[in-house]
């Protein structure tokens, strides 16, 4: 086998994650080397080798996990166990002196109308609307999408993620409130939605 | 916003007993970890069951998550220990065979004819140790680095690194000896 360096590199080069130097020297030895260049196109196959041969369960296998999840006991919001008393009485010294030391001051010089509070950022609740996260069924259509969104008065301001989330902004909280219950009865349009 | 980012936030929801979180998460998460678990085992009914079972640990276990790895990893590691214990309950006596790399280099000619050979490579690959499978899937066909790979496959990184230069040895050897037949 060729040398473990060039050997661990093969797969960077593929990705072209190499410096342009590196990969012209790893291409070469690849031409001039039959062990490197075997065991480059033994990498590029794996690459793109999916080697499982069973398909995805896919809604059979939520069917079947949603069914055991409902059996489970309902879960209930509480302190995880490991945090003792000292660790939460520790927190709330730390928000005490951040709320002292970070926002306090900045809430005395306000006055009039402007913003009731500023955050060490700098973020004034009026340019922080109030945001949601969203992800589409993939098969809803764009006009689908748009219709829905006008009703529930909301904006993309972010996304898509990876994952395909957007962030979606509302003038107030209430109006998330009230968007997010209208964007959650629509099943057919909508996959998944939450405050953030 | 990176993918990790997302599956935090699905975790974060799910921790909370969000029952459409969870289905995001199954169809974000799930298809890579069914395709993981069937590098571990090979019976179909027993990698559905594990994925099954792995993601209602993750249901159960979500409140817990210390965020010391990433979400993804920390589902990958569930279902690996999962597996292995399928995998010794079925054998509890049998440990892996030693692997016996032959002697000499693989012939490269051979195994660049042959490596194109789709059926000749699965075969191949199916004659890897499961840990070597694992690791070879996971860093190329996933493309995950080797520390989150030994973080997975609760090991090293230097044994992440000497199961993948073995496995490809093998498949060099397996594919030139006789076009992986």
């Amino acid at each position: 086998m060729a040398d473990k360096d060039d050997s661990a590199a093969l797969h960077d080069l593929l990705h072209g994650r190499l410096s342009e130097t590196e990969a012209a020297r790893l291409n070469e030895a690849i031409r001039s080397d039959p062990a490197l260049k075997a065991e480059y196109r033994l990498v590029a196959a794996l690459n793109e080798t999916d080697t499982a041969p069973h398909p995805f369960p896919g809604e059979f296998g939520w069917a079947r996990l949603s069914k055991a999840i409902d059996s489970e006991a309902p879960k209930r919001r509480v302190w995880h166990r490991s945090v003792s008393v000292w660790q939460a009485a520790a927190c709330l010294v730390v928000a005490i002196f951040a709320w002292q030391v970070a926002i306090a001051p900045q809430l005395i010089e306000q006055s009039g109308d402007v913003p009731r509070y500023v955050t060490v950022t700098g973020q004034t609740g009026a340019d922080a609307p109030s945001t949601a996260r969203i992800a589409f069924v993939p098969e809803a259509s764009e006009e689908a999408i748009r219709q829905l969104l006008r009703d529930a008065d909301a904006t993309i301001v972010n996304g898509p993620t990876a994952l395909g989330f957007y962030t979606l902004g509302f003038e107030s909280d209430e109006d998330r409130d009230a968007g997010l219950e209208r964007l959650g009865a629509e099943p057919a349009v909508v996959q998944f939605v939450d405050r953030e | 916003m990176p993918e990790t980012d997302d599956l935090a936030f699905l975790l974060g929801r799910v921790a909370v007993g969000d029952k459409r979180a969870m289905e995001a998460l199954y169809t974000s998460v799930g298809p890579n970890l069914h395709r993981f678990i069937q590098t571990k085992l090979s019976d179909p009914h027993e990698a559905a069951d594990v994925l099954q079972e792995t993601m209602l640990e993750v249901w159960r276990r979500a409140g817990g998550f210390a965020g010391q790895s990433a979400v993804r990893t920390w589902i990958f590691a569930i279902a690996r220990n999962k597996a292995v214990d399928r995998l010794r309950k079925a054998t509890p006596t049998l440990a892996e065979p030693d692997e016996t790399i032959p002697d000499g280099a693989p012939d490269p000619e051979a195994a660049l004819e042959a490596v194109d050979n789709k059926a000749a490579l699965f075969k191949c690959i199916a004659k890897l140790k499961e840990v070597q499978r694992s690791a070879i899937h996971l860093a190329y066909f996933r493309d995950i680095a080797y520390a989150d790979i030994a973080e997975i496959e609760n090991c090293s990184e230097g044994t992440v690194k000497s199961r993948i230069h073995h496995a490809k040895k093998l498949l060099l050897h397996c594919l030139s000896a006789d076009g992986g037949r």
